[in-house]
């Protein structure tokens, strides 16, 4: 027999794909009504865990025991029967439908199996909504609420149900974070109702937060489990990379030199309002505030994407006239888009053609390419950033985030940028390569490449950044340097100075 | 990093489907003694010829996620205007530039209305299928135009050496069009902004440019067809072509060009028009009457569709699987 007082316990679990061992004596004890944090660098094993308790793939060995009886779960419908329920990474909720017809999606409640429910709907799913505290109204349309009032959608509808275990795939990814905080104040509703759950996020910070417990593995083998309280943040970095890792974060000592790059009055309808500021040469200048701020729309009109209703922009005090991503380039401004699938990778071509996409110019003289240089390109690129691929020729979709990021950077690299612009440079990345980037960072700024950081992980804008500009609502609310760059003073500058809470 | 010769490449890249065609062949040998000889085979090339060079052009408009169902439209239009200019007393050459003009003229409105409006491929060519098809009628009154012009004449008909001119033309325009493809930055611009549209944008790709050439390409390839069709057919039909990118659609997938756009190359588009080819004509050969030879091509790139999907968007549908797979997420939870 299991143990009674756990929920789930897996024991000895192995599961393999042809040529790889995704688990190895993988073990995992969950009580009821606890907060369980899954940590791993990607590729350790974290999803193929979920995806076995999930029923999308069946365990290779070892036993799963839930509440005490031993289960075996070979399709999604045995672990919804269980009590299983899990909200993936990606939100998959219909834009054009309400809150209430998403909750009910393929359920619906219907009078003899052809007429719906509709009312009967509305006020369950407010009963649902309710209990949890979830202040949305069940006939909002879902494209209308912001990411997280979607993402608690997701999580009711994850809990309409007889749901002892919910397991979170990073649910904090796009949140901000007053986002954050009420998602957090959800999970803490589950655990008074004795719902057990199993938290994933790259983010080591919220796990000290809400986490009772954490798990870590890598590499597909359990390493340990831990109390929360009886941990550090330095031991959990440590297990998950496997070795002592000395400072996340390099020593910037770049010399900042003088004005490189000066932006005026910058104006784009609603979203960004006459913003100025200047970036200096070999200077790393942080750009932070919550979704919706303007700090991405300010990049896009720099990078050529869109055009400024007003403003100006001069580089090295001469009026640079950007009008399209071509001219951005020539000026010397490359800029490593905020999400890398959509945007930043040709996902079904190879490492060695993603890197080159941008400066085909320097490949291709007169006709044909030029396929010494290419050669030259791809190698050096591959090499310096250390991108861990098989093959120069890899499909890019096969590489882990990690990797592909640094592909990105490759990419945008080769065009010898003397404004480099970051959207999000460590977004969904693990901690190992996560250090990587900061140090080609680092490194960058050093040789006197003017660095913009778009970033809504604070302290990577701590860290990292000689200054830091805030946005609030489409304006600039303040730029602090040195000293002042404090979690505090962000936080103030970003919520536009008063500090209340009111959304 | 050693780069394999040109035979070794194409028989990798391309091989399940060259296997096919051989197998194809040897099924007609035995079944029918016509099948396997050099007039047949000659026949066969002169056949395929004008749906592998409107093939290449729907390959081009695939690859940047697109399609193009005006082809059929434009090769009457085009190939009755060089007719008509004819006999109107405009020397030949000039006809022709015209036929090819019109067909340009129709792949930038295909383009501007894709790229920069933002029409859906389908319903932008559907327009143009039929506006275009109204403008060939239009402009002969709905009958056939005869002339009498040997140089035109031997456009569809006439030989070199023992080659059909057709089946020259088509090896050109495959030669050229397999160059830019693989060879030129604009080729690897396509295969960008097909494989995806955002991501070329932020490598300073111009999408706009890149998806119009492709339709001016495959409106002025339509152009060179029509011509070639009108020259066999002796006249200027406004009836001609009609349903034509149906077969051009069949063989560029049926030779790998993916229907999700930024995968495919024209060399694997010459093999699909030869399967479509061989088993036409063996079809013919064998007595086997029209409807069944409709229905087995129809099989045939059923077949090839669904080895489309699972080779490339193995990613995409079992991520899409999952999403249905999903607790809650509709009636996909009872798979």
């Amino acid at each position: 027999m299991g143990d009674q007082s756990l929920i789930l316990e897996m024991k000895d679990i192995r599961k393999v794909f042809p040529g790889v061992v995704a688990l190895d004596h993988m073990q995992l004890q969950i009580g009821a009504g606890e907060v369980h944090a899954l940590l791993g660098e990607n590729g350790a094993g974290k999803s193929t865990l979920i995806k076995i308790l999930a029923g999308i793939h069946r365990e290779d060995g070892g036993e799963i025991w839930f509440e005490g009886r031993q289960a075996h779960i070979e399709s999604i419908m045995d672990s919804r029967k269980l009590g299983i329920s899990v909200v993936h990474q990606e939100l998959s909720l219909c834009d054009n439908m309400t809150v209430a017809e998403n909750i009910f999606l393929g359920k619906e409640l219907t009078v003899k199996g052809f007429l719906c429910r509709d009312d009967e709907m509305i006020r369950q799913a407010k009963k649902i909504l309710d209990h949890f505290n979830i202040s949305i109204d069940p006939r909002a349309r879902i494209g209308e609420l912001s990411i997280a009032q979607q993402q608690m959608v997701e999580i009711a509808r994850a809990m309409s149900g007889e749901v002892k275990l919910l397991i979170l795939d990073e649910p904090t990814g796009t949140l901000t974070n007053r986002e954050v905080d009420k998602l957090f104040d959800l999970i803490e509703t589950l655990k008074k109702n004795k719902v057990a759950v199993i938290y994933i996020s790259h983010r080591l910070e919220e796990l000290f937060r809400i986490a009772d417990k954490v798990t870590v593995l890598r590499d597909g083998v359990y390493i340990k489990t831990l109390d929360i309280k009886d941990t550090t943040y330095g031991e959990l970095v440590n297990l998950l990379v496997g070795r002592e890792m000395k400072a996340m974060y390099p020593a910037v000592d770049n010399q900042v030199g003088g004005e490189l790059m000066r932006v005026s009055h910058l104006t784009r309808g609603r979203a960004v309002k006459d913003c100025s500021f200047v970036l200096n040469k070999g200077e790393i200048l942080g750009f932070y505030g919550l979704v919706g701020s303007g700090r991405t729309e300010i990049m896009r009109m720099l990078y050529g994407i869109d055009r400024p209703d007003r403003g100006e922009i001069f580089i090295s005090r001469k009026k640079a006239d950007i009008r399209n991503v071509e001219s951005a380039l020539s000026l010397g401004i490359s800029m490593v888009p905020e999400n890398r699938k959509e945007q930043g990778l040709i996902l079904i071509q190879g490492v060695d053609y993603n890197i080159t996409i941008s400066v085909l110019k320097k490949i291709y003289g007169r006709l044909t390419a030029d396929i010494k240089i290419e050669d030259e390109i791809i190698d050096r690129y591959i090499r310096d950033l250390s991108i861990k691929t098989p093959s120069r020729s890899q499909m890019v979709k096969f590489l882990s985030g990690g990797n592909q990021q640094k592909v990105v950077l490759s990419k945008n690299l080769a065009t010898n940028p003397k404004i480099l612009i970051l959207d999000e440079p460590t977004r969904g990345i693990d901690v190992g390569a996560k250090k990587e980037i900061y140090d080609i960072i680092a490194d960058l700024a050093k040789k006197g490449v003017s660095i913009i950081m778009v970033s809504s992980e604070m302290p990577e804008i701590i860290h990292m950044c000689n200054r830091v500009v805030v946005m609030h609502e489409g304006s600039i609310s303040g730029v602090l340097s040195g000293k002042d760059i404090n979690e505090q003073a962000i936080i103030r500058k970003a919520m536009g100075e008063e500090a209340d809470e009111a959304v | 990093m050693k780069r394999s010769n040109f035979f070794t490449r194409y028989f990798k890249e391309n091989g399940g489907i060259i296997i096919a065609l051989i197998l194809l062949c040897i099924f007609f040998t035995i079944n029918s003694d016509a099948f396997l000889t050099r007039d047949n085979i000659i026949n066969v090339l002169r056949q395929i010829s004008m749906n592998g060079i409107i093939a290449v052009g729907l390959t081009y408009t695939l690859l940047v996620v697109g399609v193009d169902l005006s082809i059929g439209s434009v090769i009457s239009a085009s190939g009755c205007l060089a007719v008509l200019l004819l006999v109107k007393g405009v020397p030949l050459p000039f006809c022709f530039a015209a036929a090819l003009i019109l067909g340009m003229a129709v792949g930038v409105c295909n383009g501007s209305m894709i790229s920069v409006i933002g029409i859906p491929p389908y319903i932008a060519t559907l327009t143009t299928q039929t506006i275009v098809r109204g403008v060939a009628y239009a402009i002969t009154g709905g009958y056939p135009t005869m002339f009498d012009n040997d140089t035109f004449y031997s456009m569809g008909n006439g030989y070199i050496g023992i080659i059909p001119i057709p089946v020259i033309i088509m090896f050109a325009v495959l030669f050229a069009a397999s160059f830019v493809l693989n060879k030129t930055r604009h080729g690897r611009n396509m295969y960008a902004v097909g494989g995806n549209k955002e991501a070329a944008l932020f490598s300073g790709i111009n999408n706009k440019k890149v998806i119009i050439i492709s339709y001016v390409v495959s409106g002025c390839l339509a152009a060179v067809t029509g011509i070639i069709m009108m020259a066999r057919l002796s006249s200027g039909q406004p009836t001609a072509g009609e349903g034509m990118e149906s077969d051009a659609v069949a063989a560029a997938v049926i030779g790998g060009t993916s229907m999700a756009g930024g995968i495919g190359k024209v060399g694997g588009t010459l093999i699909g028009a030869l399967i479509i080819g061989v088993l036409n004509n063996g079809l013919n050969l064998m007595g086997v009457k029209f409807y069944w030879q409709y229905i087995a091509k129809g099989l045939v790139l059923g077949l090839a569709l669904f080895i489309d999907i699972m080779k490339n968007n193995r990613e995409i549908s079992v991520k899409k699987m999952f999403e249905k797979l999903k607790p809650n997420a509709g009636v996909g939870g009872s798979v």
